[in-house]
């Protein structure tokens, strides 16, 4: 189904609410949909560069399941490490 | 399997960014996470959000003639909000319309758990599981 045919149908039950206004819930019911069922799944990558521990996810990102480094698969820490930098 | 030193590493997740560190736990407290090195390839393996509604069809995003990228099947989800939350509005003129409201808001839910059960199946992540018992 199209954004069309979506606002169209919503339209023939609220002829007075505006394109932007359902465009607004279907995109919040959109993000809901898709972080409640973990449906969308995604790979990205990037390169490391020497000594920088940070690096900033994509916002389409919800959830990280797994990493690869190097081309192996690398365990999530538990917890946090004791003592932390921002480096 | 031969130990590779790929799998020292380790990574956590803050502030929606990512850390990858050496994680070498003989170290003395203030070395124990490392590097690291430059010019490594991480992969991340993520779920993701679709793309937002856009008003035309020229920005990044889903255009008035384009459809998201979850499966037909779910599209209707989003049309049920939609119709929940202009019932919703209207309940200070209506207070009936609570029902219908609350129709839209469980095809919505309902919706959501097929949801789930698709993305637990073996063609987008690894799936079901099962436990296997076993004699002692």
């Amino acid at each position: 189904m199209t954004q069309k045919q979506m606002i169209e149908l919503v339209q023939q039950h609220h002829p007075d609410i505006g394109e932007t206004q359902i465009r607004l819930w279907m995109n919040n019911a959109l993000r809901e949909f898709c972080d409640k069922t973990k449906l969308l799944k995604a790979a990205y990558q990037f390169d490391t560069t020497l000594d920088e521990r940070w690096y900033g996810l994509p916002p389409y990102i919800s959830e990280v399941d797994s990493v690869d480094y190097d081309g192996y698969d690398i365990p999530r820490l538990v917890g946090r490490p004791v003592k932390r930098d921002l480096v | 399997m031969a130990h590779t030193d790929q799998l020292d590493y380790t990574w956590w997740i803050e502030r929606d960014s990512i850390a990858i560190a050496k994680f070498s736990e003989n170290e003395n407290i203030d070395d124990r996470f490392s590097g690291p090195p430059e010019g490594k390839t991480v992969t991340l393996f993520a779920t993701k959000y679709d793309e937002a509604f856009i008003p035309s069809d020229t920005g990044t995003g889903i255009g008035m003639d384009e459809t998201p990228a979850i499966p037909e099947q779910f599209h209707e989800a989003l049309v049920y909000k939609a119709l929940q939350k202009g019932y919703e509005i209207k309940l200070g003129r209506d207070p009936r319309l609570f029902n219908v409201a609350a129709y839209y808001r469980k095809g919505f839910e309902d919706m959501v758990k097929d949801g789930k059960r698709y993305a637990n199946n073996e063609r987008i992540s690894g799936g079901k599981y099962h436990i296997k018992q076993h004699d002692f």
